[in-house]
């Protein structure tokens, strides 16, 4: 083997230890800069007509960059390293304040989905979060 | 005359290098722009594109890593059906030889969308979908690369074979012990080749995997829609870096390898 092909040899050993490393660096500094949030258990009930209404607190509506009322629900999805969540953005509609709860209009919402109550950074939708609340749990 | 020929020559071909490497020229610049508008000279310098890239998301690392797992088992596979597909078109006689060879030339011909909804349909049934595997099987069995070897193969002269069997060699011995260092450069021709192919490749991810973290650079690239222009950049740069240093290390036996097709 020549020397040319010795040297091509050592510089893509070292850029491929390095890239690992990068890769490794990265996905660290990733989560701990990821947004962190708290989530709120969306309980339904039913209303004296029938109906099933969502109250949340108003600390679950945040305004998106579209100038449209959302709630962020708390997914899931597998990761390259680990399953991560995310907040996937819902428009929605308030129908009525109450003591500190708003009423939603969003069909998409089910019993128990976790909504998004408090997060020290700006979210968007999609956007990976370190789900503070499970750390509690566990 | 000639010397007038000579000068137009030569400045035909810097025109055509500095057209051809522009683009990454062009490229490496903005890699440095840490504004939104592209510019032979930007206005804003910074190396906040590198420090997005390779230390704030893991995102294009994981993807250039997908690209190397896809890639780096279709170069192994794909030399290793070519070389004994070639080995057996080349030195041995079997029933319809010849019109399975012609059935693999047309096969090089057809564009691979071709054979895309079949290869779906086909993976699907074995539950593949999903999973790098679909990308990678359909893509060992080219037609190129068994071409390519059994014309390498062809060059050999069969006495050096012969020899070698009546000196008690088995068929995997003459293969591997003489006849394939007789056509390393076909080989190394074959590598890089591929590797450029499997590298590059955009729509078999999409057609044949579902989640986003499994698809590799090259759709990452198409994909890309970043306001940060030097974000683009540098994740072009990281998809060249590979086949720079493949090129690099085989490119004295991709002429020699090539000229063997004849054509």
């Amino acid at each position: 083997m020549n020397r040319k092909k010795v040297t091509i040899l050592i510089i893509s050993g070292v850029l491929f230890v390095l890239l690992i490393v990068l890769t490794l660096v990265s996905d660290w500094v990733n989560i701990q800069m990821m947004p962190k949030v708290k989530t709120h258990a969306l309980i339904t009930s039913t209303s004296e007509e029938g109906y099933n209404e969502k109250w949340v607190p108003e600390e679950c509506i945040f305004i998106s960059s579209t100038d449209t009322e959302v709630v962020y629900l708390l997914r899931e999805r597998q990761g390259r390293f680990r399953t991560e969540f995310y907040v996937e953005g819902i428009e929605t509609n308030i129908l009525e304040r109450k003591n500190g709860k708003v009423l939603l209009d969003a069909i998409i919402l089910a019993h128990l989905d976790e909504l998004v109550m408090e997060t020290n950074l700006a979210v968007s939708d999609g956007e990976a979060v370190d789900w503070l609340n499970r750390r509690a749990v566990n | 005359m000639k010397k007038i020929h000579n000068v137009i020559s030569v400045i035909l071909v810097y025109l055509i290098s500095i057209i051809v490497i522009f683009p990454l020229f062009y490229t490496i610049i903005n890699a440095f722009n840490n504004g939104v508008a592209y510019g032979l000279i930007p206005k804003e310098w910074g190396v906040r594109a590198f420090f997005e890239i390779f230390i704030r998301r893991p995102d294009y690392l994981i993807k250039f890593w997908n690209s190397i797992l896809i890639t780096l088992s279709i170069v192994i596979g794909q030399l290793f059906v070519s070389i004994f597909a070639g080995y057996g078109f080349s030195k041995f006689n079997f029933p319809l030889k010849n019109v399975i060879f012609y059935l693999i030339i047309i096969l090089m011909m057809m564009p691979y969308q071709v054979t895309l909804v079949s290869n779906f349909v086909v993976l699907n049934k074995l539950n593949l979908i999903g999973k790098e595997i679909a990308i990678i099987l359909p893509f060992i069995f080219s037609p190129f690369g068994v071409f390519l070897l059994k014309q390498a193969f062809d060059t050999c002269p069969s006495e050096i074979s012969e020899a070698a069997r009546l000196d008690g060699a088995r068929e995997i011995r003459v293969l591997f012990s003489i006849l394939l260092p007789r056509i390393k450069s076909a080989v190394a021709s074959l590598i890089i080749l591929c590797f450029v192919d499997a590298w590059n490749m955009v729509e078999q991810p999409l057609v044949f995997l579902r989640d986003n973290y499994k698809f590799p650079l090259s759709v990452f690239l198409s994909q890309m829609n970043e306001n940060n222009i030097g974000v683009i950049c540098v994740a072009g740069i990281l998809a060249l870096i590979p086949i720079a240093l493949i090129f690099l290390y085989f490119d004295e036996d991709l002429v020699d390898g090539i000229a063997i097709i004849k054509i």
